[in-house]
């Protein structure tokens, strides 16, 4: 299982950068941008915190997906 | 267990034992020369004790200096470019800090050298000048780094900086310092072991004597240790956020 997320597409629609939202976030940017690249999972307590941000549910910024046999 | 992985143990101890007896019987064939070398380079340091610790403070400080001086340019440059930061400078403030640090560790290194039978004036106040030196581009570097990332916090002035660091950190740069901090203690039991046989090795032809290893066993013992004590308090759940 692997987690894929549709936070910048999201984040693009609110009108925030990276920055921007990072810092209402009260991460890092650098967070932001791998958990967009897929590189770092966040914790639930952060991915909560961003789909309030968004105001969606976090089942819109996060999905779990098979993962693909290669 | 894999059958794999006891062969590649077994074939790792095999190697490093071979290797070890090679060692062992390349000292002691070359016992006399290896023993000139060891004194005729140890007489030169002890001689010239005060001219290496001048090269070598002004090298590492000015290293770290221009380090420095480069990502405090840049900072400017590159303004609210996170993109260009993160490539740009965060590798250089990181590679300034580890010259920073390098230079505490061999201006004790030489210092300890420089006073095995006295203490000598000029050494010493080098040595001195060379620590504060370091330290101040210590707290130079942090401010430049709580600079670029405002969320960082912490008094490099604080004994509890650390703390205070750890705390400002959010949940991926925690993820990154311990992960970095478990491969260190891994690597770091390897290169223990690893210097136990040497010390072993050297003590056939020199006269070492037991204190590296009792020092080397001191340090080993306490990270087992404090690694227990610590994993089982977290365990329990204490302090995990």
């Amino acid at each position: 299982m692997i987690l894929k997320n549709h936070l910048k597409e999201l984040r693009a629609r609110h009108g925030l950068n990276q920055s921007e939202l990072a810092d209402r976030a009260d991460v890092s940017r650098q967070t932001i941008s791998l958990i967009e690249r897929g590189n770092y999972s966040p914790s639930i307590t952060l991915a909560l915190t961003l789909a309030r941000i968004l105001e969606v549910r976090v089942e819109e910024v996060f999905e779990l997906q098979e993962e693909e046999d290669s | 267990m894999k059958k794999s992985s006891i062969i590649g143990f077994v074939l790792m101890l095999t190697v490093c034992g071979f290797c070890g007896g090679v060692l062992a019987v390349v000292i002691g064939l070359n016992d006399h020369s290896l023993a000139w070398l060891f004194e005729t380079v140890y007489n030169w340091l002890f001689s010239n004790i005060l001219a290496i610790q001048i090269v070598c403070f002004a090298l590492l400080f000015a290293g770290s200096l221009a380090i420095y001086l480069v990502c405090q340019r840049r900072r400017r440059l590159y303004a609210e470019d996170y993109d260009r930061i993160d490539a740009k400078i965060a590798p250089w403030l990181d590679i300034g800090i580890v010259i920073n640090s390098s230079l505490y560790i061999i201006m004790f290194v030489l210092f300890s050298l420089a006073v095995q039978t006295e203490i000598r004036g000029w050494e010493t106040l080098i040595f001195l000048i060379a620590c504060a030196c370091a330290f101040v581009m210590e707290i130079t570097y942090i401010r430049l780094v709580k600079n670029i990332y405002p969320k960082r916090k912490g008094d490099p002035l604080s004994i509890k900086f650390s703390e205070q660091w750890i705390d400002s950190c959010d949940e991926l740069e925690r993820k990154v310092t311990y992960i970095t901090s478990y491969k260190t203690l891994n690597a770091l039991r390897y290169v223990i072991l690893g210097l136990f046989v040497l010390f072993m090795l050297l003590g056939i032809t020199f006269p070492i004597g037991v204190l590296p290893q009792l020092v080397l066993a001191a340090i080993w013992l306490f990270i087992n240790v404090y690694t227990l004590v610590v994993s089982r308090k977290l365990s329990n759940g204490e302090n995990l956020e």
